[in-house]
């Protein structure tokens, strides 16, 4: 009974179906028939709409109100409250951790996801196009990942949908005024880390001015590139960089080639000196005490010594040679025997003691 | 059964009277909405968003201000905050309009700054009305609020980007100056490339110039709308369409300018290094050399030492020694030689004497 007490208003806004008793006695029969279904079916609206009980889902704040004005926060679960028109709820996601685009934009389908970006898009272009601080122009996309922080400020101090639209001014405001400040060269390679920091600590501050409770998590540059026009000419500094390093390395590989072949060549010729000084003295040694053998024997007996050295020496020597022998006190000579080949020049020889010649 | 409809007709009849009673003496002021309540087109009630104590204060002297200029008596009332407030019935009525902030992107417009060059400007504010009787009485609607905030928005972007260089527009700081020195002394060619621009210094920036736009745009449109700009930012600012073939041309003799930059860099290197090889090459070489020289004249000395002293012992017998030996080592196999009779042991041919 109290039920249907309560929601009789709903009846009433919605046609005035429910006029009283008035001309009861025709319509009875009728209004049981229609009305039983439609206080049904108003209940079911009532309850999940405006009535004495909502639910807030996980991940969300549900933000009670009464007569319009703010009075508490609620949390997941089940929770009561004054029916409609005295109090209202609104809700707000705060788990959930949204996107931005900027310069592309990604749609997926199925499974598959497709971009649109700065290189297929001439909107996106338009978009990514900026100038860098030293006045070059550069196409930059980046996304955005953002989440509500104070549902208050998030729903009370925007419009629905507002905050959105907002966040895309600002991104893309933010992303300009970064990249604004750097030279192309650090845009495309070194500084993005830096310059997603600024970006980001830009948008918060420009998000906190207006208190949208919103709190800008991760700043992401994707693609950054130059223009389509100008790409070739930056194509050519990476090649010429990369040049660089290989006539660098050239160099470097004749270095490693030729220094150990030196070092081998100077270990050579000092080794081959220091044979040298090794066989020399061996040598000089060797002379030494051969000639100490002898002059122990010539000591001894120095004629017979003389003698024998020099007959040895010619029986080794004489049977070698051809000989013509003159006798200068037969004043005789046989001429014939003196045509005879030039003799042939002495060939290079060894001389064990040319060192003790000198 | 019929008792329970006439029992539920009588409940849902005072219902819809007490409903209609409150909808014609309440109304509920949303926390998203200000209100001006007109008595007979005579505002007598404004009701503010929440705001701090002495911006009321300065809101509600300023509520009362426009008031007294429009009429010589005044009896208004001004309330703030959300909530539920009584009204005259059929007499007054409720004007809602947002206290939200209100995000406005212009179209873009084209700017010539201060070095004649122009840009292309894309800008948005952020606002949201601060006075709504004022703004009431000046603008009534949030479409029509666009329209005067691109008048007051677009004026105050144009005088203060008309003062400055392109530079200042686009460079919020100096902070990247320092940095560009010392890695240009490191001499790399695409640092000493953006180092003339980055060199230059600004002494305003993207920042500080909107700042002075919003400032300019918010005394305006604050005393004539009752409008307060929060915020107005560069959302693009790009050059125009011709200018940048012209740009796109001095990015690529720039570019070039570095590709050849590297490439002599490189073989300045290559040769730098080639070169110091060559040399250690030449000192390895020769410094071995020398050390063999050394060591040659050692071993030399040390073999002149050790005959020395023993051939001095008895320099006869090396003599006749060494004689014998030479005399061998010239006399080659073969070798055809006149002698004479009366030498040496070839004297015993023509002569013997026992």
């Amino acid at each position: 009974m109290s039920e249907r007490k309560s929601f009789k208003p709903e009846i009433i806004r919605h046609g005035g179906a429910g006029g009283g008793g008035f001309d009861m006695k025709k319509f009875r029969p009728n209004l049981a028939k229609i009305i039983g279904p439609l206080l049904l079916l108003l209940l079911v609206f009532w309850l999940v709409r405006g009535g004495p009980a909502y639910t807030v889902a996980p991940g969300e704040e549900g933000l009670l109100l009464t007569f319009g004005h703010y009075t508490r926060t609620t949390g997941p679960g089940f929770h009561f409250k004054l029916p409609w028109p005295i109090q209202t709820v609104e809700f707000a996601n705060i788990g959930e951790v949204k996107r931005l685009e900027v310069g592309f934009r990604s749609e997926v389908v199925g499974e598959s996801t497709s971009y649109r970006d700065f290189q297929n898009d001439p909107t996106m272009l338009s978009e990514a196009q900026m100038l860098t601080g030293d006045e070059n122009v550069v196409n930059c996309s980046m996304a955005v990942q953002y989440q509500v922080l104070n549902s208050r400020e998030y729903l009370f101090n925007f419009g629905p949908g507002e905050v959105e639209f907002m966040l895309k001014a600002v991104a893309e405001a933010a992303l300009r005024q970064a990249v604004g400040d750097h030279p192309i060269n650090d845009v495309l390679t070194t500084g993005k880390f830096q310059i997603m920091g600024e970006i980001k600590d830009e948008m918060q501050e420009l998000v906190d001015i207006t208190g949208a409770g919103v709190k800008i998590h991760d700043v992401f540059l994707q693609d950054v590139q130059p223009p389509r026009e100008v790409a070739q000419a930056f194509h050519d500094v990476a090649s010429a960089r990369e040049e660089r390093e290989r006539i660098i390395n050239e160099a470097r590989a004749y270095q490693s080639e030729q220094i150990p072949r030196a070092e081998g060549e100077a270990e050579r010729i000092k080794l081959s000196a220091m044979g040298y000084k090794e066989s020399r003295v061996a040598e000089a040694q060797g002379a030494v005490s051969k000639f100490a053998a002898i002059m122990k024997q010539y000591d001894q007996s120095p004629e017979i010594t003389r003698s024998r050295l020099y007959l040895e020496t010619m029986s080794t020597l004489l049977p070698n040679l051809k000989l013509t022998i003159v006798d200068e006190s037969a004043g005789v000579m046989n001429l014939k025997s003196l045509d005879m080949p030039r003799p042939q020049p002495a060939q290079q020889q060894q001389q064990p003691y040319a060192g003790g010649a000198q | 059964m019929r008792k329970v409809f006439v029992i539920a007709g009588i409940v849902g009849a005072v219902f819809v009277a007490a409903l209609i009673v409150a909808n014609l003496c309440m109304f509920v002021v949303h926390e998203r909405d200000q209100v001006v309540v007109t008595r007979l087109n005579k505002p007598v009630h404004v009701i503010v968003g929440d705001r701090p104590p002495e911006v009321f204060d300065q809101v509600k002297q300023d509520i009362l201000n426009v008031a007294r200029r429009d009429a010589d008596s005044i009896d208004l009332r001004v309330s703030m905050g959300a909530g539920l407030y009584f009204k005259m019935p059929f007499a007054d009525t409720v004007e809602r309009f947002p206290d939200v902030l209100m995000t406005y992107d212009a179209e873009p417009e084209s700017v010539v700054l201060a070095d004649k060059k122009t840009l292309v400007v894309d800008n948005f504010a952020r606002w949201r009305i601060e006075n709504p009787l004022l703004f009431r009485i000046s603008v009534q609607s949030v479409t029509a609020a666009n329209g005067r905030l691109d008048d007051v928005i677009y004026s105050a972007v144009r005088e203060e980007l008309g003062k400055n260089n392109l530079t200042e527009v686009i460079r919020s700081t100096n902070d990247y100056v320092a940095d560009a020195v010392p890695q240009a002394e490191e001499g790399d060619p695409e640092a000493l490339e953006s180092e003339n621009t980055m060199r230059e210094r600004i002494s305003l920036g993207r920042e500080k110039i909107m700042e002075a736009v919003m400032k300019r745009a918010n005394d305006r449109a604050r005393e004539q709308f009752g409008i307060r700009v929060v915020d107005v930012s560069i959302k693009r600012a790009d050059l125009l369409e011709e200018n940048f073939q012209a740009v796109y041309g001095r990015m690529s003799a720039e570019r070039s300018r570095i590709s050849k930059g590297y490439r002599s860099e490189g073989s300045k290197q290559a040769d730098i290094i080639m070169g110091n090889t060559d040399l250690q090459v030449q000192v390895l070489l020769a410094n071995a050399e020398r050390e063999a020289a050394e060591l040659r004249g050692q071993a030399d000395a040390e073999a002149i030492g050790i005959f020395a002293e023993t051939f001095n012992s008895n320099p006869k017998l090396y003599t006749f020694m060494r004689s014998l030996e030479v005399l061998e080592e010239s006399m080659q196999p073969g070798t055809e030689a006149i002698v004479s009779a009366d030498s040496g042991l070839f004297r015993l041919l023509k002569d013997y004497k026992p």
